[in-house]
């Protein structure tokens, strides 16, 4: 089955033909990595050649409006950054009124900075405004510098968002936050949770949502795999996802959503050094602009504690990387990878290396 | 005069000062153009390999071992049929002969007598390697030995029967046989160089009767001998025909997988006209290797079997895409440890002391010996009842091996060791004993003969000692370990010790820490020269390598860290090493992703659990894995997992609680 199904897949590909639900499907459950590797190169290197983009700026976590004067204030220039991408949480995040108010205190920053939120921020800042999706969209659109994340798309599939994303806005909302803000001319990003069960079936539908969207509105620039992260256990291989289920995952998404422009990784949750190599699975871009607190999730813990007590626990944990990583690292990791680094800023418009560079 | 060599220092020059190579040498060493020295033909390859030499009369072996480098077009030592300096000699005839006696000085003579062996239907006899100068006193009954230079001028006569090689290759393929030639760096040859070495050559041709005079009456030879030897033995012109003989050779070399799947660069003086050069010499019509050899190539001959020399490896590292060298070096894995599985152990380190007098700059675990230094209070050596705990540990966990580890403690004789070895064998028996660095060894060894580092081998395996570590590799090259280690071992003292090692028919891993500012060079120098010891004796059972890891206390600054290039060198490491079985991937440095990644870069090991690590974490990378997450890593990459003992072979319960119940009372 495997080898027909490649072969098929590859005779797609090198037509620039889609690769059907069915087919990708069969992908997520290919084991032979290499040959999914090889296949993920076409489109990879068709779009973008030996080319690797990052956005080169740094992400700032913000509750009020004081905060981020305050950490404004002590922000350290960044080496290599051009911009902050400003997240907003708690009541910065709650109402319409206090995303606009962190708009314009942005721009006392000491570098060009843009608001990043999620659909569901926004959803949620527009009910507890009294405004429509469209509307908040609109409002934000007008403030200048936003840019809405792929967060809290999780995975399309009502049942799973009931057991373990309950928190997130339904699929249909995520989908119309995005839809209204494509309308408004703004770009977004897209994401896939994916977790240390393999789900084929519901992976294929939701990546299919989001073709089917882009199809129709061509306004997503980035989509994101997000893996289930939850290393802080003994366990953690029972609830996080290895290092060949997400590199399986960018490669299929890099095969399947052929109008995507960039296909990220994310440092936060692969770790630094497994992000780079992805670049040669699919991956053309390292987002740093992710945090780990996105996908956290007690996925998968109720095998752990199932299962845990009959395990010889000779280890204790399993410390990731989950420290920031700064452009100009990215920058040279990225040469070290034998790719062609490509910055770029908070919007996705290419800058000079000599940017990042000259700040070294 | 034109310019005649780049605008640097004196170009450096390296040849042998034997007989046939005089008329080459005699007058590049008087040429004030460049820094000459005479040295030995394994001191000649190794500074072409390292780059510490621009140009050398190099043996054809080497020339292929290292590759890239560029041949000059018109002089040669060769021979066009009997030679007498390269001869095979027995008391039976050949189809008698059941072993080969060689001396692995001589390289290139070694792979011709291979392929001699081989086309007498002679190929899978044993070549058993020892000094030469011993050869002649051991070829008796069924035992022929391969006798070079003086010693088979001097005692080939003795013998019933005799095999000239060159003669034989003659026979074989109807061409001359190049024993060596010039060859240079790329980039260092112009035109006017190679004119100049000609020049120099035919020089020294004219000079030949002084030659003659001088060498018989140094050597105390007859000069009508001498005299033979040089005008009627040597070929000194690479002609086409000493050219052809030259390609089957490599042709041959790779076929039987001797030799890395040579491409030779030619530099040519002045565009040949129908192939004939300004001196009236043959140049080959070649295509220039850059061109005609790209990294896709490089790849596919490797794929299909053949061994790549140390400038396709670095091209590899260097041009090639990472999943591109995943694909070949999982293929030749899939080859080499077929049916899908993946290794790994239950073993632990036991770091029995952090005393240690060799410094290292890259190392944050060792304390000086020194009272005079930093942390000499926190030096410690286990005691009996510490150790009882830790292997007790390891006991009640089912594990197999036990890797005791620590600094060059000058305050430990060697009977310590042995005492340690003895109780753990008897206390432990199912736990097998895979210890010590070559450091260690040499630390007992306070003249670091190769009887000696013998004598502390042999005296330690008696002792219960398994299989040898190997630690300590790091990266051979001096010139690296002069600066990260001054006080450890030279990398010929290194090998010294696991030549010794596969000479006693005991096993080693073999380890190389890279990333401490090394060029790409010597990496691929590193591993020629395992691999070359390989060839030779076979002590290595398996390959590990991970970055260095830089801590707080270190001094030496850390490069090449990206998890994608750990991929690319164990990748390229799979692929170089086409006489090592096993690759472990290093996830103890790397963390469990990059390890899992790794077997798909040839790695079919995963290495073992970890109870107690105390140098990588001294550098502040902590990661753990149980069996567990160890098994499930490798499920997850679609491989089948299965538990292994010290030899690499499966782990067995019923063995292991029989073994176990051995314990003596």
């Amino acid at each position: 089955m495997s080898s027909k199904l490649l072969s098929r897949v590859r005779s797609l590909l090198e037509r620039q033909e889609r690769i059907g639900v069915d087919d990708c499907q069969e992908l997520f459950q290919v084991k032979d990595l290499a040959a999914i590797a090889t296949l993920a190169r076409i489109p990879r290197e068709r779009r973008h050649g030996r080319n690797a983009h990052y956005r080169a700026i740094v992400p700032l976590t913000v509750a009020t409006v004081d905060d981020l004067a305050q950490a404004g204030g002590q922000l350290e220039p960044e080496s290599g950054a051009v911009g902050i991408a400003v997240r907003p949480d708690g009541q910065a995040a709650a109402t319409l009124g206090a995303l606009m108010e962190l708009q314009s205190a942005m721009r006392l920053l000491p570098l060009p900075a843009t608001l990043f939120i999620s659909a569901g921020i926004i959803a949620r800042a527009a009910e507890a405004t009294g405004s429509s999706i469209p509307e908040a969209v609109q409002a934000l659109a007008g403030g200048g510098g936003v840019f809405i994340n792929g967060d809290e798309a999780e995975l399309s599939d009502a049942t799973f968002r009931t057991a373990h994303t309950a928190a997130a806005i339904p699929f249909p909302q995520w989908l119309a936050v995005h839809r209204a803000a494509h309308a408004a001319g703004l770009k977004t990003g897209a994401s896939m949770l994916y977790t240390v069960h393999d789900r084929p079936a519901e992976y294929a539908a939701h990546l299919q949502a989001i073709r089917q969207l882009q199809d129709e509105t061509n306004g997503f620039v980035q989509f994101v795999p997000m893996g289930v992260q939850n290393r802080d256990v003994a366990e953690w291989y029972l609830v996080a996802p290895t290092a060949a289920q997400s590199l399986r995952v960018v490669a299929v998404a890099r095969m399947f959503l052929d109008s995507i422009p960039h296909i990220a990784v994310a440092p936060s949750l692969i770790t630094s050094e497994e992000s780079f190599v992805a670049l040669s699975y699919g991956a053309n871009m390292v987002d740093s602009t992710i945090a780990v607190g996105d996908v956290c999730s007690d996925e998968g813990l109720g095998v752990a504690a199932a299962e845990g007590a009959s395990l010889p626990v000779i280890a204790a944990s399993t410390a990731r990387q989950r420290g920031g990583i700064l452009p100009r690292t990215i920058h040279s990791r990225i040469v070290e990878s034998r790719h062609i680094p490509v910055p770029m800023d908070a919007a996705f418009g290419e800058i000079s290396s000599l940017t990042i560079l000259a700040q070294q | 005069m034109p310019t005649l060599a780049p605008s640097r220092k004196k170009l450096r020059v390296v040849a042998a000062d034997f007989l046939n190579s005089l008329p080459l040498t005699v007058e590049m060493a008087e040429d004030e153009l460049f820094n000459f020295e005479y040295v030995i033909p394994s001191e000649g390859a190794r500074r072409m390999m390292e780059q510490e030499a621009d140009i050398a009369l190099l043996p054809v072996a080497a020339v292929a071992e290292i590759g890239g480098l560029e041949v000059v077009p018109g002089p040669c030592i060769g021979a066009n049929g009997r030679v007498e300096s390269v001869v095979i000699v027995s008391q039976v005839p050949l189809d008698k002969v059941q072993r080969l006696l060689i001396d692995n000085a001589s390289r290139t003579s070694v792979v011709l007598a291979k392929i001699f062996m081989d086309s007498v239907g002679k190929g899978d006899i044993p070549f058993i390697r020892m000094p030469g100068q011993a050869i002649p006193a051991n070829v008796k009954g069924t035992d022929a030995g391969l006798l070079i230079a003086d010693i088979a001028f001097r005692e080939s006569k003795q013998f019933k029967y005799r095999h000239d090689l060159a003669d034989a290759w003659k026979r074989l393929t109807g061409e001359p046989f190049v024993f060596a030639v010039w060859a240079a760096q790329p980039g260092v040859l112009t035109p006017e160089l190679v004119e100049r070495i000609n020049r120099r050559f035919w020089d020294g041709i004219a000079r030949k009767h002084q030659i003659i005079e001088e060498w018989a009456a140094k050597h105390g030879m007859p000069k009508a001998e001498v005299a033979d030897y040089l005008d009627e033995r040597i070929q000194f012109n690479l002609n086409k025909s000493a050219w052809y003989g030259m390609q089957e050779f490599f042709r041959l070399g790779s076929n039987m997988r001797l030799l890395p799947d040579a491409r030779v660069e030619f530099a040519t003086p002045q565009e040949p006209q129908n192939g004939i050069n300004t001196f009236g010499k043959f140049v080959p019509e070649v295509v220039p290797y850059s061109r005609s050899y790209g990294v896709d190539r490089i790849l596919a001959r490797a794929d299909a079997g053949r061994r790549i020399s140390i400038h396709d490896a670095e091209r590899l590292y260097l041009e090639a895409d990472l999943t591109d060298i995943g694909e070949v070096a999982n293929n030749i894995r899939n080859r080499m440890n077929p049916g899908g599985r993946v290794s790994y152990i239950i073993a632990r380190n036991i770091n029995y002391t952090n005393v240690c007098n060799v410094d290292c700059g890259f190392c944050g675990f060792y304390r000086s010996d020194d009272p005079k230094r930093k942390g000499h209070n926190e030096g410690y050596v286990l005691t009996r009842q510490q150790l009882r705990e830790k292997m007790d540990e390891l006991a009640d966990g089912d594990g197999v091996q036990a890797l005791v580890q620590g600094g060059v403690n000058p305050n430990l004789p060697l009977e310590y060791y042995t005492d340690l070895l003895r109780w753990m064998k008897r206390e432990w028996p199912q736990i097998q004993q895979n210890s010590f660095s070559a450091d260690e060894v040499l630390g007992l060894c306070p003249n670091t003969t190769p009887q000696e580092i013998s004598a502390v081998l042999h005296a330690l395996r008696d002792a219960g000692l398994d299989t040898f570590a190997g630690a300590g590799a790091e990266i051979l090259v001096d010139k690296v370990r002069k600066r990260v280690s001054y006080k450890k071992s030279r990398s010929a003292v290194w090998l010294e010790v696991m030549r010794q090692v596969g000479i006693m028919g005991m096993k080693a891993s073999v380890t190389m820490l890279y990333g401490m500012g090394e060029t790409t060079r010597d990496k691929f120098a590193h591993m020629a020269k395992i691999r070359q010891l390989q060839d030779e004796v076979s002590p290595f059972m398996v390959f590990i390598t991970w970055p260095y890891q830089k801590g707080p206390e270190q001094k030496i600054k850390s490069f090449d860290q990206a998890g994608a290039t750990y991929l690319r060198v164990q990748g390229i490491s799979r692929i170089f090493f086409d006489n090592i079985q096993h690759i472990m991937c290093s996830w103890v440095t790397q963390g469990p992703d990059i390890g899992q990644t790794a077997l798909y870069y040839g790695a079919d090991d995963f290495g073992s659990v970890m109870f107690e690590e105390n140098v990588v974490s001294a550098s502040g990378t902590t990661y753990k894995m149980n069996a567990n997450s160890m098994e499930h890593c490798i499920r997850e990459a679609g491989f089948i997992p299965f538990r292994r003992k010290g030899d690499f072979s499966e782990w067995d319960l019923v063995e292991h609680q029989m073994l176990q119940n051995t314990r003596v009372l």
